[in-house]
């Protein structure tokens, strides 16, 4: 078994994980947590896949320029938890029954 | 040219009678009816050219197999003409009954376009214009039996948009399965071209369901909520014969189909008449009695037209002219009725002869003729109609249809008896005011007189049938 | 500099000068007339679309290549690219951004710089996506458009805006994943992300190899689909559609009907199917998530309780209808798809632009306590008229052309029960908008509504407007025919 095996089973370990996080939660914040583990294991994939197509460098600029939107993406998505925590007093999601058909 | 005069006259000038009423009522109502005899004399200028052995066309080629296009021939010309004659009627008689309601620009709007729509269909050159304006013709329908905006008015009109709505799209469906075969939807590159079985069948699923026949018959006896002239133009007159039109464009004059639909579609027909002829029987809404009979007659059209005879043929098409004029008639008729009255039930009535003996000779005329009693224009029709379908080889079925026919006789005389006949109920009724009541007389005259003139259509049908 | 260069460069600064510009003005001020900024903002990308394509046009070119920062003939430079499917989509781009303009003049109130601003880095993000030309980009303007919306759906700060906005968050990021990661694994295979590279992929690899880099291109094809998917909001992706759509403000919903859901999920499908239809699981998947969409979309519109959610599930459904087009493959295909998506912007747009006009005149949305309002808003209730005929696919109405041109694609790639059922399936539009109709114009009025008024202004523009371009396209389908026949398209 060699590395890329390895990584690759490592980062979708990850995924899994954050996918779980998002379904067995009702914490918002822990929600945003899920999709940013996923989201690690997504970068740690395209390190992995410059490292076999032996482009290094552009992989490294798609690797700085993901951890820029996933660092905007978990700024937003705190930033509505909170506005959600303002008007309920909980961080829990079943509270969210405003939306139904 | 003067084809696209007579179609885009009411279809687009529809469109500016809004703005006229605005301005006056009178202008609106005028505007109204000015296209409408627009559209009836280019008609007949066309069919003059025709006749002279001069098809007028114009035609629009497009990419994929679509074009688009109008041409005279025959049956266009017969459909156009009577279509054009009972809607002229028609507006005039809705000048006396549509005075009081809001909504009047719609109807005038609805009312004209939708003659624009019925001519545009008749004298279609590819299927999927037809479609077109089979749908623009559904759209009318939907906003005037919703003209009186009440729950039951509207429910009744999204029911019967939704029906053929439905039937339109198995139509749909069905020249799609033409177009995978062939290629087009032309109709002329369509001539004699074999079709697939289950696009055949779709299309009739159309068919049946605009021509309100057997089992899709349901929406037209609700849609009597609608205010007597749309009733009468549409449910009665024009819009259910685009059905039995559709039949004899495509099944009789265009298409070569399966010997076996010449027998299913009779049967259909047969089954449709005798159940409609029943409920009409029962029925005690003066407007229900009539619309059952709608959908009895128009099982008789279809079954002259899909008999595969030549007689039967003419039949259908004499009957198309005959039922217009007539059941037009009889539905003003209860229209003036009604209007006087305020109610549709045939059980509070009686006795009406009296107080509005024109309306009752009107409706009497219309009625013989519905019946198919010698000399009206009903009488002719019909015998054609069933002397087709023997000739065809098929007298069972025409045995079917004398019954049929002897029912008519019987509800027809039920309704004449218990509104008009007996002792007077009503003593406070009165004639209708002279629009309306000239208009069911016209529409009576006109049954009596086609009747006696039959030679008069005889060289259109004549020319039809050549076509077959 | 030509005309074509000045627009095409005008598509990546227009946005950012008119947010610069914008912004150096006080507070006050530019909350008073952020109507003339974003206005000029979704006008500009209207003219240089328009502009751009007659120029591209004459010089009888197909494409045209700019780098907006760098010199494009750098090496492994990523760069932007124009081709005439991608100037009808930028142009929808800009027609959806002005009719939100017109719409938010009359309903965004308090926070009207921050929807400027957000607006014009959304089309900027929208633009990108269409303009670029590899797949990271894509994702990374995906990511701007993303963001964009979430803070628009947010930005009124009520309950459900929020709880509408974290749900759009979660899936999106999701399905942001989903499309990161198939970059990830096709470019283990191929090294480079730029199409011209990625396209004919199908063909170097296949699924009995047993190669690792072979399966992850599949497992790549599966996460980008489902990925663009959940962008696109189609069953059974679709969960989080309605509740954005009837949580934001209306002006901001439009933009998600009309634009951001096409641009960021069917035009990703749209890459998808051009770089990856050879390979043969892509076009089925495509079509079966189509026609489940029409009628399960279609399904559950019948039963909503809210005007907005009507309508958003009938965008579900209709989107099924575009996939359902992409899924051939074929050039009618394509056309077939391009002209859905046009016609269902002008539709769809019309019904949310009655929906804010409702919401501003009678303050509510639940479809129990509207009816009979056509006496008092008839502008309102003929442009729902016209827009229900379109969706629906009834003639003479551009909808009617563009599903006409769908089932011949359908026809002519060889699935005609597909079409027959796309086909019947209108049946299910009908009834849900004839459900709206009657509900909320067909009627009696209701006497509490007796005073409601006939909506004025920018809201009314907007909707005669797009009731214009739905009955216009219409009539002129014929004539677009023929000019697509003369330019050997057809």
């Amino acid at each position: 078994m060699n590395l890329v095996i390895v990584l690759l089973i490592i980062g979708l370990l990850m995924i899994v994980a954050g996918c779980w996080c998002l379904m067995r939660t009702f914490h918002l914040l822990k929600m945003t947590i899920g999709i940013e583990v996923a989201m690690k294991a997504v970068t740690l994939f395209l390190v992995l896949a410059g490292r076999i197509s032996g482009k290094i460098a552009l992989s490294e600029t798609f690797v700085i320029t993901v951890m820029v939107a996933e660092v905007i993406v978990a700024v937003v998505g705190t930033g509505t938890a909170v506005g959600l925590f303002r008007k309920y007093g909980s961080m829990d999601v079943r509270n969210l029954k405003q939306l139904k058909g | 040219m003067v084809l696209l005069i007579c179609v885009g006259t009411p279809l687009l000038g529809a469109f500016l009678l809004p703005a006229l009423g605005h301005w006056s009522e009178k202008a609106r109502r005028w505007g109204s009816l000015l296209m409408v005899l627009t559209a009836l004399v280019c008609a007949a200028i066309a069919t003059v050219d025709l006749l002279h052995g001069q098809a007028d066309a114009v035609r629009l080629q497009l990419p994929l197999g679509l074009s688009m296009g109008l041409r005279m021939d025959a049956l266009a010309a017969f459909m156009a003409l009577t279509a054009c004659t009972v809607s002229a009627v028609i507006v005039v008689y809705s000048f006396g009954y549509m005075k009081t309601y809001t909504h009047l620009n719609e109807y005038y709007l609805m009312i004209t376009f939708f003659i624009g729509a019925m001519l545009g269909l008749v004298m279609s050159t590819s299927l999927l214009q037809m479609y077109i304006f089979w749908e623009f013709s559904s759209f009318c329908c939907w906003r005037l039996i919703g003209f009186y905006r009440d729950d039951l008015s509207v429910k009744r009109a999204d029911k019967a948009f939704m029906v053929t709505v439905l039937g339109a799209l198995a139509m749909l469906v069905g020249f799609t399965g033409i177009y995978g075969a062939t290629g087009t939807f032309d109709l002329d590159a369509l001539q004699g071209s074999q079709i697939p079985g289950w696009s055949t069948g779709l299309i009739l699923v159309g068919i049946l369901s605009k021509s309100a026949t057997f089992p899709l018959h349901n929406w037209l006896p609700d849609a009597g909520v609608a205010p007597s002239p749309v009733t009468s133009l549409l449910h009665a007159a024009v819009l259910v014969k685009i059905g039995v039109f559709a039949y004899a464009r495509l099944f009789v004059l265009t298409f070569s189909i399966d010997p076996v639909i010449t027998v299913i579609v009779p049967v259909i027909a047969a089954v449709s008449a005798l159940v409609s002829a029943g409920c009409a029987m029962m029925a005690t809404d003066i407007k229900r009695v009539v619309a059952y009979s709608t959908i009895s007659q128009l099982a008789f059209i279809l079954l002259g037209l899909s008999s595969g005879s030549r007689i039967g043929f003419a039949g259908g098409l004499l009957y198309i002219l005959a039922h217009s004029m007539a059941k037009a008639g009889l539905f003003l008729c209860c229209g003036i009725v009604e209007h006087n009255l305020h109610t549709k039930d045939m059980t509070k009535m009686g006795g009406l002869a009296r107080t509005m003996p024109k309306t009752a000779v009107a409706f009497a005329f219309c009625a013989l003729s519905v019946m198919g009693i010698p000399p009206f224009s009903g009488y002719f029709a019909k015998y054609l109609v069933i002397s087709g379908e023997v000739d065809a080889g098929h007298p069972v079925i025409a045995a079917v249809f004398i019954l049929g026919a002897v029912m008519t006789i019987m509800y027809l005389v039920r309704l004449f008896a218990k509104v008009f006949l007996g002792p007077c109920r009503n003593p406070e009724s009165r004639e209708g005011n002279g629009q309306m009541v000239g208009s069911v007389l016209t529409l009576a005259v006109l049954s009596l007189l086609l009747g006696l003139l039959i030679f008069l259509p005889s060289g259109l049908i004549t020319l039809a049938m050549e076509a077959m | 500099m030509t005309i074509l260069s000045i627009c095409a460069h005008g598509f990546i600064y227009g946005p950012i000068l008119v947010v610069l510009i914008y912004n150096l003005f006080n507070h006050e001020f530019a909350r008073k007339h952020f109507f003339w900024f974003a206005g000029t903002g979704a006008v500009w990308q209207i003219l240089a679309a328009i502009g751009g394509f007659t120029a591209l046009n004459q010089n009888g070119q197909t494409s045209y290549a700019f780098g907006a920062f760098w010199d494009i003939r750098l090496a492994g430079a990523a760069f932007f690219e124009l081709n005439a499917t991608r100037f009808l989509l930028l142009l929808i781009v800009g027609l959806v951004a002005l009719i939100s303009v017109l719409v938010a003049h009359q309903t965004v109130d308090f926070n009207r710089s921050s929807y400027t601003n957000l607006l014009m880095i959304l089309v900027l993000g929208m633009n990108g996506m269409l303009l670029v030309t590899d797949l990271f980009s894509l994702y990374v303007f995906l990511e701007v458009t993303g963001l964009c919306c979430f803070i628009m759906i947010a930005m009124f700060r009520s309950r459900a805006d929020l709880e509408g906005s974290f749900k759009y968050l979660i899936l999106s990021e999701l399905s942001g994943i989903f499309i990161l990661t198939a970059i990830a694994f096709l470019m283990m295979k191929t090294g480079s992300l730029r199409y011209a590279d990625l396209a004919g992929l199908g063909q170097r690899i296949s699924a009995g190899s047993g190669q690792l880099e072979d399966l992850l291109v599949y497992a790549a094809l599966i996460l980008l689909i489902s990925g663009f998917a959940i962008k696109t909001g189609v069953v059974p992706f679709h969960s989080w559609l309605p509740d954005a759509y009837q949580s934001a403000d209306t002006a901001v919903s439009i933009l998600l009907s009309g634009a951001v859901n096409k641009v960021a999920g069917v035009y990703g499908l749209m890459i998808v199917m051009q770089l990856f239809g050879d390979v043969a699981p892509v076009g089925p998947s495509l079509a079966a998530v189509g026609i489940i969409s029409i009628i399960i979309g279609a399904l559950l519109a019948v039963r909503q309780p809210q005007y907005k959610r009507v309508v958003a599930y009938s965008s579900v459904s209709q989107m099924g209808y575009i996939l359902l087009a992409l899924s051939t493959g074929t050039t009618l295909g394509l056309v077939a798809a391009l002209a859905h998506i046009l016609s269902h912007t002008a539709f769809k747009s019309t019904l949310f632009t009655n929906a804010a006009a409702l919401q501003e005149q009678t303050g509510t949305l639940e479809l129990k306590d509207l009816g009979g309002l056509e006496n008092q808003m008839p502008v309102t209730a003929f442009t729902s008229i016209i827009a229900f005929l379109s969706t629906a696919g009834i003639p003479p109405t551009a909808g009617f052309w563009s599903k006409i041109l769908i089932i011949l694609a359908l026809w002519q790639a060889g699935s005609p029960v597909l079409a027959g059922v796309a086909l019947v399936a209108g049946i299910l539009s009908s009834a849900y908008l004839i459900r709206l109709q009657r509900t909320v114009f067909f009627g009696q009025t209701r006497p509490e509504l007796a005073k409601v008024r006939e909506v004025r202004g920018s809201v009314l523009t907007a909707e005669v407007l797009l009731t214009v371009i739905t009955l216009g396209l219409g009539l002129l389908y014929p004539y677009i025919l023929l000019l697509l026949h003369a330019g050997g398209i057809l």
